[in-house]
């Protein structure tokens, strides 16, 4: 059953919260593996990516900055993925920060302060920073030469600034045509800018603004006017904010957890393809029979 | 029995030549009767006979171009030529998978959830090289029909197509659990296995369901390739040699077959001679 981050406290379960995470890995199968939740994989339960990747040595420096940034990316994902878990793990000894917290009445029917869903919206801020990660990663790994600050993952559909995939007439894209696991990765920047206009939304505007949670629902049936999430969207798209109408949205835990778990799903094989990525472009360096093998720099993530 | 009934009849048991012949006469009789052309491109299309599967469905939807079933077959015949038929042009591909794809967009503007017609839009998609709405439109069609095993298998392929074979893995899996041996989903799963990783185990995996998938149909030459392919990434030389051969008596000039062959002979060469 789909849980909802426990906005009340509860009493802890007879399960570990070691033991809990890692069931919960294995039900949305959030390990970067390809065990696929089989229970005879053996390493069903760990993270692992094999690199397999042995840089030139005539590339002495680039490799350490390369294995900085792979390591970077896996351990956001990691933290994502255990703010996730928290957020479903009932643990009392923090309960006191929900039942403690004093709140004026807004009179908008938001939901009590909950740790648990604090810990719910780091994962989903914490999956798109690894989004950021990577087109920065990208920018530099392929020497493309975009600012630091103009580098992106995912935009609105309206928005004149362009992806890393965009970027100079779909530079990247096109120095790299058939490269699937790129293409995978620019396929999850169409799908978030086409497809996930609310989430990106519910991302921007816990990072920049504030959201409405809610227990209940339908939102329409509250007497309070809850914004409609389409209208909130639209006017993200076309900038029509106001000090009297700020960007915020309602939110339902339900919807919200599900939105978590995507974007958090979408970070796993964005983390993956990436390293698969490395692997394409450095693996046929090994043939390269001009260029002596360099340092052992090869492994596994555990 | 009269002609109708017994060209029913056949169509219901199966016998689908002796059913189209009898299709024929009835269409020969009767040409203005909109029903015997549908069901004669249908015994046309399953005898994958597409030419003929397109005039006749062409020819009812042009009797009677109000009912919806005519527009629909006629979709779904365009489409599946286009992505089967091996002896279609490029140019002729593209343009009945566009016709097709016209066709379900005016079928889905009365009736928007048809999951029917939303697979066979994304099917059109498919040969279109617009996997992301392909991809888009599947995952609406799964959400409305999660049992059926075809829009799974091919919800994956979109993302196969797209270079997502990670995440493709997760619907082939789903069909499997299932339908242990839906073939279909076994040659893809092992596909995007290979995509996905190099690691040993993962091949090992991938080898599993090539095999699996081949002993449901052993007349499918690429799964022998893929096959072939993970023989020998797994270092199986001997193995993928026999599978070499066994291609080449399926198609003796089958040049991957011989590029192989011929490759693992000079690498045995290459080994005797260093020994010596």
């Amino acid at each position: 059953m789909t849980k909802i981050f426990p906005p009340f406290p509860q009493e802890v379960g007879a399960v570990s919260c070691e033991d809990f995470y890692e069931q919960e890995s294995l039900n949305h199968n959030l390990y970067l593996n390809l065990c696929l939740g089989d229970t005879s994989c053996p390493g069903r339960n760990k993270d692992w990516a094999d690199l397999g990747i042995v840089f030139p040595i005539t590339e002495y420096r680039r490799p350490y900055v390369v294995w900085s940034r792979l390591i970077e990316l896996v351990g956001d994902y990691k933290t994502a993925r255990t703010m996730y878990i928290l957020s479903q793990y009932p643990m009392s000894s923090l309960d006191f920060l929900a039942v403690d917290l004093t709140k004026p009445s807004l009179m908008d029917y938001r939901m009590n302060y909950s740790p648990y869903l604090e810990f719910a919206k780091l994962s989903l801020i914490k999956s798109f920073s690894v989004f950021d990660k990577i087109a920065t990663f990208l920018n530099e790994y392929e020497m493309l030469g975009i600012p630091d600050r103009r580098v992106r993952y995912w935009r609105h559909p309206n928005q004149q600034a362009q992806t890393v995939f965009e970027h100079n007439s779909s530079q990247l894209m096109r120095n790299n045509p058939d490269n699937m696991p790129l293409k995978a990765l620019e396929s999850i920047s169409i799908e978030l800018r086409d497809e996930h206009q609310l989430l990106i939304g519910v991302r921007n505007s816990l990072v920049h603004h504030y959201v409405v949670f809610h227990v209940f629902g339908p939102l329409d049936s509250h007497s309070y006017p809850l914004s409609d999430p389409e209208e909130r969207i639209m006017k993200d798209l076309s900038g029509e904010h106001s000090p009297d109408n700020p960007i915020h949205y309602h939110v339902l835990l339900d919807d919200f957890h599900l939105m978590v778990l995507h974007a958090l799903k979408l970070a796993r094989v964005a983390v993956l393809y990436t390293i698969r990525f490395v692997q394409s472009k450095e693996n046929p360096k090994l043939h390269d029979l001009t260029v002596a093998p360099g340092p052992a720099v090869s492994g596994i993530f555990r | 029995m009269n002609g109708v009934q017994e060209a029913k009849s056949l169509l219901e048991s199966g016998q689908l030549e002796e059913a189209a012949e009898a299709y024929e006469r009835l269409c020969t009789a009767q040409p203005e009767t909109w029903e015997f052309w549908l069901n004669l491109a249908y015994c046309y299309s399953a005898l994958e006979n597409h030419g003929k599967a397109i005039t006749s469905a062409r020819r009812a939807f042009e009797l009677a171009p109000d009912e919806s079933v005519t527009r629909s077959n006629l979709a779904a015949i365009l489409i599946d030529a286009a992505m089967l038929d091996p002896t279609l042009s490029e140019e002729q591909r593209r343009d009945f998978a566009l016709e097709g794809v016209r066709l379900c967009d005016q079928l889905l503007t009365n009736d928007q959830d048809n999951t029917r017609v939303l697979y066979n839009k994304a099917n059109g998609l498919s040969v279109l090289g617009e996997h992301q709405e392909a991809k888009k439109i599947l995952q609406a069609v799964v959400k409305l029909a999660p049992q059926w095993d075809d829009a799974l298998v091919n919800l994956g392929n979109s993302l196969k197509s797209l270079g997502r074979s990670i995440e493709a893995l997760d619907w082939y899996k789903r069909v499997l659990e299932r339908t242990p041996e839906h073939w279909n989903a076994l040659v893809n799963m092992g596909e995007a296995l290979v995509m996905s990783s190099t690691i040993r185990h993962v091949v090992e995996d991938a080898n599993r369901y090539f095999r699996r998938a081949l002993e449901t149909r052993p007349d499918y030459l690429p799964t022998w390739k893929w096959l072939v392919h993970t023989e020998l990434l797994l270092g199986n030389e001997a193995r993928a040699e026999k599978a070499l051969k066994h291609i080449l008596t399926m198609a003796p000039s089958d040049e991957f077959a011989q590029y192989w062959l011929h490759q693992i002979h000079q690498a045995r060469v290459g080994k005797r001679s260093a020994a010596e």
